[in-house]
């Protein structure tokens, strides 16, 4: 290869990766300026979190989304670090097929909030992708410090139940009237066990903040 | 909290999707906001409940769980009722006694954060022996693909009534009392991806009854999380009296039948602990064995070697000297089952979270198996294990010891080792340090060790 291809080629990949890296599902915690370390808590950010496909495929046959967010405040400089405060809250994602529009509720502690319906996936996204300030309590002043958040995505009512008739319907039964290879459906069924075992019904994310003391 | 709040958020999606909110032009942040009370006071009766039993074994196959689930509340309790049919894949689910099962349970359970449980259970199930080894994803993997079972099974039939209380700090006090017939049960012909060729281990027989038990237990997980835990306590304390009739076992050498009374007691206690934001020392103490009356029957027995407890040895290892893992002093049974009364294991392990820049090349749309996705978190992993089982009794070379005294140390099965967890699996290699000329084990394991 020459090497003006390369040089050609070098923006096509530059622009692959930023699309690939623009698409990617992360979630990341914004702390707050350093002067307020002690008085405001940090804010958590996230994006394409259930815009990819196979989510998507979920939510829009009725599936809920469910994100549960764990921030861990981790106090260090002992021996070992201890878990200083915790919270806890979640968003509820679910497609309303009569009204054809997505619905978002976040809850937090006893409180659930709607925080709207929107027309597409990627308006409803949008809604808890904005930074949302942790409900936890920040550190005290000199206390030296760090974030830890967990965050457990998984489709609520997604039951083994649903995912055998999915797959008697989707593959098995062609399979048996000889319309599809039976060993492929076969196949996919000893795979969707070894995802169940796997745990891949669930998907995680973390982030965590570097070491500070406010 | 999370398992908590999960079937209130499923029940608040019901009530929402009863009373669906009005279509809006454009993203609306004017909150509507919810009592959560009304939302938890919801009623999700359960339903038709069809799940895999989450386990994979030479005896059953997959078991599939199938049946109705009932849930209401009576007053400020929550009363639970389920009705499981078992049905077993061994021999292509031939529908036979062995391939059949039941599980039905009620539960009352008052209070939220802390209050107290009663309930009855009867079961016809297959239970493993030695549960405390290895986790089930790990067990039922090894099973299905590469045709090795880690575990010894054997059948419970009958029914228990128990009782507990729980604390919002992760603390259960439970105490129950069941009748129950144990019995040996055979490997069956099951599917297996690899090896299928090869002959299962066998199943070894046990000592088959009717037992009574009265059981006292107390669990305390602090952990922060079940699964890659960073600190917090895990405690698990049994306490077993068990009296019945046996049988005589077939098999040479087996415990003696006739009426036997014995008591068992069982800990295992782990600790996490978290040194820097990427770093933790983990520790685990077992132990466990006969306490008072009889021998124990040979489903509560016990052993240590193998991927689940001191890897650098294989499973079941025989040969090396005086048989410090199953306790076979001279009846080497078949299926090599465990033998000892009494057992000590402790592990150490440290582990390192890596930087994954590189790994996150692979991250960006993650790994993806039929629609899951899962991501790479590399964490290399130092560790190294010391345990061994022994027989109670007068003293009798570095097998058998009196019941007050603890065998030397330099008796022990110890080994050393490393590996790396990518977060979805793990490979580690284990060498045998007290026998040195045990060759290093590779190995793979899905969830952490402990």
């Amino acid at each position: 290869m020459s090497r003006s291809r390369h040089v050609a080629l070098i923006p096509v990949l530059f622009f692959a990766a930023s699309v690939a890296s623009a698409q990617k599902p992360q979630v990341a915690l914004v702390m707050p300026e350093r002067a307020l370390l002690s008085t405001e808590p940090p804010s958590v950010r996230s994006s394409s979190l259930i815009t990819d496909g196979a989510m998507l495929d979920l939510v829009r046959n009725g599936f809920p989304a469910h994100l549960h967010y764990k921030l861990e405040r981790w106090s260090t400089g002992g021996f070992f670090d201890d878990v200083a405060a915790a919270a806890e809250w979640d968003v509820v994602v679910r497609y309303d097929a009569l009204g054809k529009v997505f619905q978002v509720y976040r809850a937090v502690g006893k409180r659930t909030t709607s925080l709207g319906t929107f027309p597409d996936i990627n308006a409803a996204e949008a809604v808890f992708d904005t930074p949302f300030p942790a409900p936890i309590q920040p550190p005290r002043r000199g206390k030296k410090s760090y974030y830890n958040l967990v965050l457990d995505i998984e489709t609520l009512s997604l039951t083994e139940l649903d995912e055998v008739e999915q797959w008697l319907r989707g593959e098995l039964k062609p399979a048996v009237r000889g319309k599809k290879n039976p060993g492929t459906a076969v196949g996919r069924g000893v795979r969707t066990v070894m995802v169940r075992l796997l745990g891949g019904e669930k998907r995680r994310y973390e982030a965590r903040s570097g070491t500070f003391r406010p | 909290m999370k398992t908590r709040f999960l079937p209130a958020v499923a029940a608040f999606i019901l009530s929402v999707g009863c009373s669906s909110l009005p279509a809006q032009e454009t993203p609306s942040y004017q909150d509507t906001t919810v009592d959560m009370s009304s939302v938890l006071n919801e009623e999700d009766h359960g339903g038709l409940r069809i799940t895999s039993g989450k386990t994979y074994n030479r005896v059953e196959g997959l078991p599939v769980l199938f049946g109705p689930t009932y849930r209401n509340r009576v007053r400020s309790g929550e009363f639970t009722l389920s009705a499981f049919g078992i049905l077993r894949s061994a021999e292509a689910f031939h529908w036979d006694a062995d391939n059949i099962g039941h599980r039905l349970t009620a539960e009352l359970r008052f209070g939220r954060r802390r209050g107290f449980t009663v309930g009855a259970t009867s079961f016809d199930v297959v239970a493993p022996i030695e549960p405390w080894q290895l986790t089930e994803p790990d067990g039922g993997l090894a099973a299905f693909f590469l045709k090795r079972d880690y575990f010894d099974y054997f059948g419970r039939h009958g029914a228990r009534a128990y009782a507990s209380a729980f604390t919002a700090g992760g603390a259960t006090l439970s105490a129950g009392y069941s009748d129950e017939r144990w019995s040996s049960r055979s490997e069956r012909s099951v599917f297996t991806l690899f090896r299928d060729d090869e002959n299962w281990r066998i199943n070894p027989r046990i000592d088959d009854g009717r037992v009574h038990l009265f059981d006292l237990s107390f669990d305390l997980d602090t952990r922060t999380s079940e699964i890659n835990p960073w600190a917090g306590w895990f405690i698990n304390a049994q306490y077993e009296h068990g009296s019945g009739d046996f049988e005589a076992a077939d098999s040479p050498g087996s415990s003696l039948p006739g009426r036997r009374s014995y008591g068992r007691a069982f800990i295992d206690v782990r600790r996490y602990n978290r040194i820097s934001p990427k770093r933790q020392i983990n520790a685990r103490l077992v132990l466990g064995g006969w306490l008072q009356g009889d021998p124990l029957p040979l489903e509560r027995r016990f052993s240590v070697g193998g991927v689940g407890t001191i890897p650098g040895f294989d499973f079941r290892r025989v040969g090396i000297g005086t048989d410090v893992g199953q306790c076979a002093a001279t009846n080497d049974l078949p299926g090599r089952p465990a033998q000892c009364e009494r057992v000590a294991l402790a592990q150490l392990e440290y582990r390192h979270e890596l930087l994954s820049e590189l790994f996150d090349v692979f991250n960006r749309n993650g790994i993806r198996v039929r629609g899951a996705v899962f991501r790479v978190k590399p964490t290399a992993v130092a560790f190294v294990d010391a345990g061994r089982g022994w027989l109670v009794g007068d003293r009798a070379a570095t097998l058998q010891y009196p019941s007050g005294a603890l065998p030397g140390f330099n008796t022990f099965r110890t080994d050393v080792g490393v590996g790396l967890d990518l977060g979805i699996a793990g490979i580690y290699v284990a060498k045998a340090v007290s026998s040195s000329k045990e060759p290093a084990n590779f190995f793979v394991r899905i969830r952490d060790r402990f």
